[in-house]
Protein backbone atom coordinates (compact mmCIF):
# COMPACT_ATOMS: atom_id res chain seq x y z
CA UNK A 1 0.00 0.00 0.00
CA UNK A 2 1.24 3.51 -0.79
CA UNK A 3 1.14 6.29 1.57
CA UNK A 4 1.98 9.52 0.21
CA UNK A 5 3.99 11.79 2.46
CA UNK A 6 5.88 15.41 2.47
CA UNK A 7 6.76 16.75 6.03
CA UNK A 8 4.40 14.92 7.84
CA UNK A 9 4.84 11.43 9.38
CA UNK A 10 2.93 8.07 9.19
CA UNK A 11 2.23 6.53 12.52
CA UNK A 12 1.34 2.65 12.18
CA UNK A 13 -0.17 1.42 15.07
CA UNK A 14 -0.95 -2.10 16.44
CA UNK A 15 -2.51 -3.23 19.95
CA UNK A 16 0.95 -2.76 21.52
CA UNK A 17 3.15 -1.06 19.75
CA UNK A 18 4.32 0.77 16.63
CA UNK A 19 5.96 1.98 13.79
CA UNK A 20 6.90 5.94 12.81
CA UNK A 21 8.11 6.95 9.20
CA UNK A 22 9.53 9.49 7.85
CA UNK A 23 11.29 11.26 4.88
CA UNK A 24 14.70 12.63 4.98
CA UNK A 25 14.17 16.08 3.71
CA UNK A 26 18.34 16.92 2.79
CA UNK A 27 20.82 14.14 1.90
CA UNK A 28 23.75 13.75 4.98
CA UNK A 29 26.18 11.47 6.24
CA UNK A 30 24.68 9.27 8.99
CA UNK A 31 27.19 8.59 11.74
CA UNK A 32 26.45 4.90 13.03
CA UNK A 33 28.96 4.55 16.05
CA UNK A 34 29.64 1.08 17.06
CA UNK A 35 31.70 -0.18 20.54
CA UNK A 36 34.76 -0.46 17.69
CA UNK A 37 34.53 1.83 14.96
CA UNK A 38 32.45 4.55 13.59
CA UNK A 39 30.91 4.36 10.11
CA UNK A 40 28.89 6.72 7.98
CA UNK A 41 26.16 5.91 5.75
CA UNK A 42 25.10 8.20 2.88
CA UNK A 43 21.19 9.19 2.76
CA UNK A 44 19.72 10.56 0.28
CA UNK A 45 16.53 12.86 0.67
CA UNK A 46 13.53 10.50 0.26
CA UNK A 47 15.39 8.41 2.39
CA UNK A 48 12.87 6.77 5.29
CA UNK A 49 13.77 7.30 9.28
CA UNK A 50 11.80 4.49 10.60
CA UNK A 51 11.12 4.66 14.51
CA UNK A 52 10.03 1.26 16.06
CA UNK A 53 8.38 1.22 19.97
CA UNK A 54 8.02 -2.89 20.06
CA UNK A 55 6.43 -2.19 23.92
CA UNK A 56 4.05 1.25 22.83
CA UNK A 57 4.57 4.04 24.47
CA UNK A 58 4.17 7.69 24.00
CA UNK A 59 4.36 8.80 20.14
CA UNK A 60 6.08 12.40 21.18
CA UNK A 61 9.43 10.65 22.03
CA UNK A 62 9.25 8.97 18.57
CA UNK A 63 8.39 12.30 16.74
CA UNK A 64 11.54 13.57 18.46
CA UNK A 65 13.92 11.04 17.44
CA UNK A 66 12.67 11.10 14.07
CA UNK A 67 13.84 14.31 13.91
CA UNK A 68 16.96 14.35 16.26
CA UNK A 69 18.05 12.18 13.75
CA UNK A 70 16.91 13.69 9.83
CA UNK A 71 17.25 17.45 10.76
CA UNK A 72 20.01 17.56 13.39
CA UNK A 73 21.98 14.72 12.53
CA UNK A 74 22.30 13.22 15.99
CA UNK A 75 24.72 9.65 15.48
CA UNK A 76 22.75 6.51 16.24
CA UNK A 77 24.93 4.27 18.60
CA UNK A 78 24.95 0.64 18.68
CA UNK A 79 25.29 -1.27 21.38
CA UNK A 80 27.77 -4.06 21.78
CA UNK A 81 25.55 -7.70 21.79
CA UNK A 82 24.57 -8.38 25.37
CA UNK A 83 25.20 -5.16 26.86
CA UNK A 84 22.82 -4.71 29.76
CA UNK A 85 21.14 -1.51 28.31
CA UNK A 86 19.61 -3.07 25.46
CA UNK A 87 16.79 -3.86 27.64
CA UNK A 88 15.97 0.04 28.67
CA UNK A 89 15.79 0.89 25.07
CA UNK A 90 12.14 1.84 24.31
CA UNK A 91 13.11 3.34 20.69
CA UNK A 92 14.70 1.77 18.01
CA UNK A 93 15.74 3.55 14.45
CA UNK A 94 16.40 2.69 11.26
CA UNK A 95 17.61 4.85 8.26
CA UNK A 96 17.57 4.15 4.34
CA UNK A 97 15.48 3.30 1.31
CA UNK A 98 14.02 -0.25 2.36
CA UNK A 99 13.88 -0.78 5.77
CA UNK A 100 12.39 -4.31 6.85
CA UNK A 101 10.61 -5.20 10.41
CA UNK A 102 12.14 -8.36 12.60
CA UNK A 103 11.33 -9.06 16.05
CA UNK A 104 14.13 -11.91 15.85
CA UNK A 105 16.93 -9.19 16.45
CA UNK A 106 17.84 -7.84 19.88
CA UNK A 107 17.40 -4.14 20.03
CA UNK A 108 20.02 -1.69 19.67
CA UNK A 109 22.71 -4.29 18.84
CA UNK A 110 22.69 -4.57 15.07
CA UNK A 111 24.35 -1.93 13.07
CA UNK A 112 22.19 -2.63 9.66
CA UNK A 113 19.60 -0.32 8.75
CA UNK A 114 17.69 -2.06 6.89
CA UNK A 115 16.34 -3.91 9.72
CA UNK A 116 14.70 -2.31 12.73
CA UNK A 117 13.18 -4.30 15.45
CA UNK A 118 10.02 -4.53 16.42
CA UNK A 119 6.87 -6.48 18.13
CA UNK A 120 5.49 -9.89 16.92
CA UNK A 121 2.40 -7.93 15.67
CA UNK A 122 4.52 -5.76 13.23
CA UNK A 123 7.16 -7.85 12.19
CA UNK A 124 7.82 -9.05 8.34
CA UNK A 125 6.50 -5.23 7.24
CA UNK A 126 8.51 -3.75 4.39
CA UNK A 127 8.80 -0.35 4.14
CA UNK A 128 10.38 1.12 0.80
CA UNK A 129 10.87 4.65 -0.04
CA UNK A 130 9.04 5.96 -3.40
CA UNK A 131 8.23 8.94 -4.84
CA UNK A 132 7.47 11.79 -2.36
CA UNK A 133 5.89 8.75 0.02
CA UNK A 134 6.56 5.16 0.97
CA UNK A 135 5.17 1.67 0.28
CA UNK A 136 4.07 -0.53 3.09
CA UNK A 137 3.80 -3.95 2.66
CA UNK A 138 2.44 -6.49 3.94
CA UNK A 139 -0.03 -4.45 6.34
CA UNK A 140 -2.28 -6.56 9.04
CA UNK A 141 -5.68 -5.69 7.88
CA UNK A 142 -6.46 -4.38 11.01
CA UNK A 143 -4.29 -1.50 10.69
CA UNK A 144 -5.04 1.80 9.37
CA UNK A 145 -2.25 4.30 9.07
CA UNK A 146 -2.45 7.37 10.15
CA UNK A 147 -0.74 10.51 9.19
CA UNK A 148 0.85 13.27 11.92
CA UNK A 149 1.90 16.65 11.93
CA UNK A 150 4.39 17.60 14.18
CA UNK A 151 6.83 20.87 14.31
CA UNK A 152 9.10 21.82 16.89
CA UNK A 153 8.56 25.42 17.50
CA UNK A 154 10.68 27.22 20.33
CA UNK A 155 9.70 30.80 21.63
CA UNK A 156 12.68 32.78 22.69
CA UNK A 157 11.28 35.93 25.42
CA UNK B 1 8.52 -10.80 20.50
CA UNK B 2 11.85 -8.81 20.53
CA UNK B 3 14.22 -10.54 22.88
CA UNK B 4 16.56 -8.76 25.00
CA UNK B 5 18.24 -11.64 27.03
CA UNK B 6 16.63 -14.78 25.94
CA UNK B 7 18.07 -17.12 22.61
CA UNK B 8 15.55 -15.57 20.13
CA UNK B 9 18.71 -13.62 18.39
CA UNK B 10 20.04 -13.57 14.66
CA UNK B 11 23.65 -14.53 15.34
CA UNK B 12 25.59 -12.53 12.71
CA UNK B 13 29.03 -12.16 12.57
CA UNK B 14 31.27 -8.86 13.57
CA UNK B 15 32.30 -8.23 10.47
CA UNK B 16 28.87 -7.75 9.45
CA UNK B 17 29.40 -4.31 8.86
CA UNK B 18 32.01 -3.36 6.50
CA UNK B 19 32.70 0.26 5.70
CA UNK B 20 35.14 1.25 2.99
CA UNK B 21 37.57 3.90 3.84
CA UNK B 22 37.12 7.44 2.56
CA UNK B 23 38.49 10.76 2.04
CA UNK B 24 36.73 13.55 1.64
CA UNK B 25 38.16 15.83 -0.89
CA UNK B 26 36.63 18.93 0.00
CA UNK B 27 37.61 18.69 4.00
CA UNK B 28 40.32 16.20 3.85
CA UNK B 29 37.76 14.16 6.76
CA UNK B 30 38.82 10.56 6.26
CA UNK B 31 35.98 8.15 7.37
CA UNK B 32 34.64 4.45 6.76
CA UNK B 33 31.52 4.48 4.58
CA UNK B 34 28.60 2.31 4.13
CA UNK B 35 26.11 2.15 1.52
CA UNK B 36 26.12 3.11 -2.31
CA UNK B 37 26.24 6.54 -1.90
CA UNK B 38 28.97 7.83 0.56
CA UNK B 39 28.84 11.56 2.23
CA UNK B 40 31.20 13.10 4.60
CA UNK B 41 29.56 13.53 7.87
CA UNK B 42 31.85 16.60 8.53
CA UNK B 43 31.08 18.74 5.66
CA UNK B 44 28.33 16.75 4.00
CA UNK B 45 30.13 16.71 0.40
CA UNK B 46 29.68 14.04 -1.61
CA UNK B 47 32.72 14.59 -3.50
CA UNK B 48 34.50 11.61 -1.63
CA UNK B 49 37.23 9.49 -2.95
CA UNK B 50 38.25 6.00 -2.03
CA UNK B 51 41.65 6.01 0.60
Amino acid sequence: MIYPLDDEFLLIKGKQSFLLVALVKISFGLCIETADDEYVQGVEAGDLVVVSAPEGGAIEPALMLIDLVRTFHVPLLVLPRDHPGSKRISYVVSVGPEIFTSCSIRRGTHPEQHLICSSDELAGISMKRIEHGVDVFPLPGSIIPLNIKYKIKTDFS
Amino acid sequence: MCTVGGPVDIDLPPERVQGKDYRCKECGEKFKGVGKKPICPSCQSDDVALA
